[in-house]
């Protein structure tokens, strides 16, 4: 009797033992999920959930031909199934965990179940040929189904994402009544410093996710474990590699066929009124051992023949399910999306993720990466990135922006998916690139009503994105224009080098609904490690001098540029050495976005000086001197757009290059454009015409011919102080093309475009300007699909085509026309006459 | 009792739950009739304190910038002057950037917990520091300002604030303005006596200069962006409820491009021309006045500067009050 206590006693501790482990497992399994967003934080890696599956690591194995070591933990269940059997089912997996409860609250709604091994559970050896073969074909799909892939996901985006939220919510509220204010706070606190509070409410597509876990769950009320035993593919696989495990379940002499263990055990895997158990199915719960009341069931190493009962896999099924992983490929890699192979993808990924293919095909789905995302923007997709990336990590920067520093994701990913980056190199890394929707940006909106906002000014500037950009330059510069009446409106304007898209100014963009700039993912640029972008210094207290000599090498080759700076002119002397910039970057230092419109243009260099009168005291020489910018452009065209931008005031006698005003001047000669300007009181025109001649006389260049394009004008009426030669319309941007914004899209301008905008007299009415823009297109083709677009512009602006089909008429009475010849474009906006409009388009 | 539920008592339950739960929602929501804050009354001198220093080696940095800090309060008549025993403090630096010291976008730490010494000192019988900072989670610029474990080590509070720490506050007569949710801690009497604000001096996109007043913007919340759009006179409106009663400006590193970021050193200012200073005054408009000069610009060029003197908030005209400089 004794004896047997004793036993009864060693079994209860086997099934004690069991429900410990499983909850020690699960209490891990929490805790990594609450704490990993402080593990990545130290650089560690985390998703060692995912990491213990061996599905997932053979998927990515096979789809990703590449052995992956951070799934050594699987390794380590792959060797422990082979000497225990499929233990980890029952003892370990959350979702087994999760199942076990949940089939315990649905115990009263379950329907007993017939006697005998229950044989649907072939389909998920089916689920696992299907899945394998696809991923090994380079479409995974094994991260949708993979447990350990489902329960992380469904903890992160529903258990977690709703427990908090109520917590916080509850928390919030009472922290509103009197005497509990304190403590709530303090537990909000507490809750947000450990980072157990997600920065994000619920995820996007938290509802499916939802009803999923549900269905899964739900599934117990048919069966108990349902899902371990019919559709799990990683329960399939381990059953297959169980058949050598110590521990099987024996019956002994002593069964008295009652059946209770039959009726007990959740995968209903006894059978033979309690003698045979089905191989491969038994997760080593034990709690048939537990319900037997002649202690006859014993779990041992040999197990008799006789005692087995197989699963039957049909081979005609085999064949069925490896043919539908066959199938799925195609259908998968079916996304409207990539067949136009777009550079600009539309989902944008996390950091460091080059190939779009190699993310997907290593991509466990697990949700890691969006539990740790510092700001909650990543999100799982649906159908963004096509079929074949349903639940992989995109950035929506309006729910949260990709920190710049911030190095988590890469950290948390199981399958290195989403590779390890440090910090240093994360500055680097570009994820998409942010553009300017002028149709929404606040200033580029107000921009297109100038005529409205002058008369009537009201301040709509922003500039929200450009302060929030954290590139130590930024990548936002402003388009400034300044009005006549002194008030400047200052436009964004991304540069697409810098930017990293991160989607700090999409997030921050303060109108509501869709931003006013928006990130598009762009994966080629990701590819790219971009090397001259500015490293900011962790290290250093003070400016890095070993920068300097680098920059000197740099600037090699525009020794032309500072030296063409006499050190005295006149009663002038030069002041501290010229001041050289090279390039956007260099540009940008001088000037900031100040610079953008001659950008557009072909820009190497510019250098800058100050020439200081030398009969005053130091002080006032200052104020009395002369500024001067000598630029170089790649071509005189360029150069020619940079001085036909700026320039005013009348041209000198004889040299349209020259023009002076004012005690102000501008020249174009060759490739260079020098500016002179008084640094503060007003010089005389003699004084700056003299500065401009002895700077001129050192460059090294031949005055060169107009553009080709502005020689194309017809002479009769062409205001000479008004023609602009531009390659982008924001150069001429301050020059009113249009009633409405024509930009370069409308246009179709690119880097190479040549165009010229001018403004003609009319000969019936010297009060009126016409506008002429001419465009150089490749061919008659493209002219023509340019006037198309012109045409709908003219239409949606209100205009009424005339019957010459030329003609376009605005209700002020306004005249509007357009013409191609050759590849040639011509418009005429705000025409008074027909007459005026038809001498230019006669040539 | 019965254990079946009958129409009526389902209603009665129903409704005592509800106006239950609609009376403790009421309790805890609103000003309660809480007096919004006042301006501390002080015996501080009118002067606008100019303090000078320069530290040789890095390692001196901390010690020149507390004694620049204490030299400037002493000359405009000691903490004492303004915080008195019991005193609940609320300093208000500008933490809101993921960028260490020497990059100049957020406050000296060093200053700051300087002030919060001297508060102490004084008596102050609570010092709080914090910030509301656009990045999503606050930790990191805290951190990497240097100001949480500076402030921290001084014996003050650093505090995290949420969504639920502010409160739509009316703003009367406002120019562009009617209403903005603003930190409780900086509206009501009862949770702050006396405001200090500590900001840096440094470019700005919008509005070019970061100032004082620009700080006071991280005593706010809401959609922040929306200020962008006619800022001026929304900082003027802002300024008007934030009754600040002491500012300290750190000029020790100016950011002289791509703020309020930053991120290069040589955007940094270090200079003694322009930088290595602290500036103090009661009236904030005339401490952002006199940092404009330090850019090379004039008080008038900044938009807010000449709103917030239209609006009577200070006086724009900083050298016709007496300037005392001293250098470290």
């Amino acid at each position: 009797m004794a004896d047997k206590k004793d036993k009864k006693r060693g079994r209860s501790t086997a099934r004690i033992a069991r429900r410990a482990v499983q909850a020690i497992a699960f209490a891990v399994f929490i805790f990594l999920i609450l704490a990993s967003p402080g593990i990545t934080e130290g650089g560690s890696r985390a998703g060692w959930i995912p990491r213990l599956s061996p599905l997932g690591a053979v998927s990515v194995l096979l789809g990703a031909r590449e052995i992956v070591s951070a799934y050594w933990p699987a390794l380590a269940v792959v060797a422990l199934t082979l000497i225990f059997g499929r233990f980890f089912c029952g003892w370990v997996c959350p979702m087994g965990a999760t199942i076990d409860v949940a089939d315990l609250l649905l115990k009263s709604r379950r329907n007993k179940p017939e006697e005998g091994p229950y044989d649907g559970r072939r389909l998920k050896y089916y689920i696992l040929v299907a899945l394998l073969v696809s991923a090994a074909l380079g479409a995974h799909m094994t991260g949708w189904l993979d447990p350990l892939s489902l329960v992380v996901r469904s903890y992160v985006i529903v258990v977690h994402a709703y427990l908090v939220r109520l917590i916080v919510g509850l928390l919030g509220w009472m922290s509103g009544l009197p005497g509990l204010d304190g403590p709530a706070s303090a537990a909000t606190a507490w809750l947000v410093k450990r980072q157990i509070v997600p920065p994000r409410s619920l995820f996007e597509t938290h509802a499916l996710f939802l009803a999923i876990f549900l269905i899964i769950l739900g599934l117990g009320a048919v069966r108990s474990r349902y899902w371990c035993r019919n559709l799990c593919p990683l329960g399939a696989m381990l059953a297959l590699m169980s058949d050598w495990g110590i521990a099987k379940r024996k019956v002994g002499e002593a069964c008295i066929s009652c059946r209770k263990c039959e009726r007990e055990c959740p995968m209903q895997c006894i059978g033979e009124k309690g003698h045979a158990t089905s191989e491969g199915e038994c997760v080593l719960c034990m709690d048939c051992q537990e319900v037997c009341p002649v202690d006859a069931i014993r779990f041992r190493r040999e197990h008799p023949v006789e005692q087995a009962a197989t699963v039957n896999l049909q081979r005609r099924a085999v064949f069925e399910s490896a043919a539908a992983g066959v199938a799925a490929v195609p259908l998968l890699k079916l996304n409207p999306v990539r067949v136009r192979e777009l550079e600009l993808a539309s989902a944008i990924r996390p950091p460091a993720i080059a190939d779009e293919d190699a993310f997907l095909s290593r991509c466990v789905r697990c949700g890691e990466c969006m539990r740790v995302c510092r700001t909650g923007g990543l999100q799982p997709t649906l159908l963004e990135s096509g079929l074949a990336g349903l639940w992989t990590p995109r950035l929506v920067p309006r729910i949260g922006y990709c920190d710049y520093l911030c190095t988590r994701c890469g950290n948390a990913c199981p399958s290195g998916a989403i590779p390890q980056v440090s910090q240093e190199s994360k500055w680097n890394i570009s994820i998409g690139k942010a553009r300017i929707d002028p149709g929404r940006c606040i200033p580029w909106v107000g921009y297109s009503n100038l005529p409205n906002l002058e008369k009537e000014w009201k301040d709509c500037n922003c500039a929200v994105c450009e302060e929030v950009c954290p590139v130590p330059t930024k990548a936002i510069h402003f388009s400034t224009v300044r009005l006549q009446n002194g008030n400047e409106i200052r436009r964004p304007v991304v540069d697409g080098e810098l930017c990293v898209g991160c989607g700090f100014c999409e997030h921050k963009c303060p109108l509501t609904g869709l931003a006013g700039i928006r990130v598009n993912g762009d994966r080629q640029r990701m590819a790219e490690a971009r090397e001259d972008k500015p490293q900011s210094d962790e290290q250093g207290g003070e400016p890095d001098k070993t920068e300097q000599p680098k920059e000197e090498a740099k600037k090699a080759g525009t020794e032309d540029l500072a030296a063409a700076f006499p050190a005295q002119i006149g009663k002038f002397k030069l002041g501290k050495a010229p001041e050289t910039y090279l390039g956007p970057q260099g540009l940008w230092d001088y000037m900031d976005g100040g610079g953008e419109p001659y950008l557009t243009l072909r820009f190497t260099a510019i250098c800058v000086a100050k020439y200081l009168p030398t009969d005053a005291a130091a002080e006032e020489a200052e104020d009395n001197g002369a500024s001067v910018e000598l630029w170089r452009f790649e071509t005189p065209d360029d150069s020619y757009g940079a001085f036909t931008k700026d320039r005013a005031g009348l041209p000198t006698e004889g040299d349209e290059g020259t023009w002076v005003e004012e005690g102000a001047l501008w020249a174009w000669k060759g490739q260079y454009y020098l500016s002179v300007n008084p640094t503060l009181n007003p010089l005389t025109d003699e004084d700056v015409i003299e500065i401009a001649k002895a700077v001129i006389a050192n460059l090294k260049a031949e005055p060169s011919e107009v553009p080709e394009i502005v020689k194309g004008l017809p002479a009769e009426g062409l205001r000479k102080d008004r023609i602009h030669f531009f390659r982008r319309t924001m150069l001429v941007n301050s020059v009113v093309l249009a009633p409405q914004q024509l930009d370069d899209q409308i246009l179709g301008l690119d880097k190479d475009s040549e165009a010229v905008c001018a403004a003609y007299s009319d000969p019936f009415d010297e009060g009126i300007v016409t506008i002429v823009i001419d465009v150089q297109y490749a061919d008659a083709t493209a002219a023509e699909a340019a006037a198309k677009r012109i045409e709908e512009a003219y239409a949606k602006w209100g205009l009424e085509k005339q019957e010459d089909g030329v003609m376009w008429k605005a209700k002020d009475g306004y005249l509007f026309a357009r013409k191609t010849r050759g590849g040639v474009l011509r418009m005429a906006h705000f025409a008074k006459e027909e007459a005026g409009i038809a001498g230019l388009f006669e040539q | 009792m019965s254990a079946e539920i009958t129409r009526r008592g389902l209603l009665k339950a129903g409704m005592i739950a509800g106006v239950g739960l609609y009376g403790l929602d009421k309790l805890g929501s609103g000003a309660g009739g809480r007096a919004p804050k006042q301006f501390k009354a002080h015996s501080l001198k009118e002067h606008l304190v100019i303090a000078r220093g320069d530290a040789a080696a890095p390692e001196d940095e901390e010690r020149v910038v507390t004694q620049m800090a204490y030299a400037a309060i002493e000359e405009l008549g000691g903490m004492g002057a303004l915080v008195g025993r019991g005193d609940k403090v609320l300093i208000k630096p500008n933490m809101s950037f993921d960028r260490r010291p020497p990059f100049a976008a957020n406050t000296n730490p060093w200053l700051v917990a300087a002030l919060a010494e001297m508060c102490l000192a004084a008596g102050a019988s609570r010092v709080r520091v914090l910030d509301n900072p656009f990045a999503r989670d606050h930790l990191p610029p805290y951190r990497s300002s240097g100001i949480m474990q500076a402030a921290q080590k001084a014996g003050a509070e650093v505090v995290f604030v949420d969504p639920t720490s502010f409160l739509n506050v009316e703003i009367p007569d406002g120019l562009a303005l009617k209403s903005w949710p603003f930190l409780k801690e900086v509206y009501f009497q009862g949770e702050t006596d006396v405001l200090i604000n500590v900001p840096i001096a440094k470019d700005h996109g919008r509005t070019r200069l970061s100032l004082s007043m620009k700080n006071v913007m991280g005593m706010t919340d809401g959609e922040r962006g929306a200020l962008h759009v006619d800022i001026h006179r929304k900082l003027a409106d802002l300024n008007k409820i934030a009754k600040v009663d002491l500012t300290v400006l750190d000029a020790y590193r100016i950011l002289r491009k791509h703020g309020p970021t930053g991120g290069r050193l040589s955007d940094v200012d270090n200079s003694t021309e322009n930088a290595r200073r602290i500036v103090a005054c009661a009236d904030r408009v005339s401490v952002d006045a006199y940092a404009t000069t330090l850019f090379g610009l004039k008080p008038e060029d900044i938009g807010y500067i000449a709103e917030a003197h239209k609006a009577g908030i200070g006086r724009m005209d900083w050298n016709a009050r007496s300037v005392k400089e001293i250098s470290i």
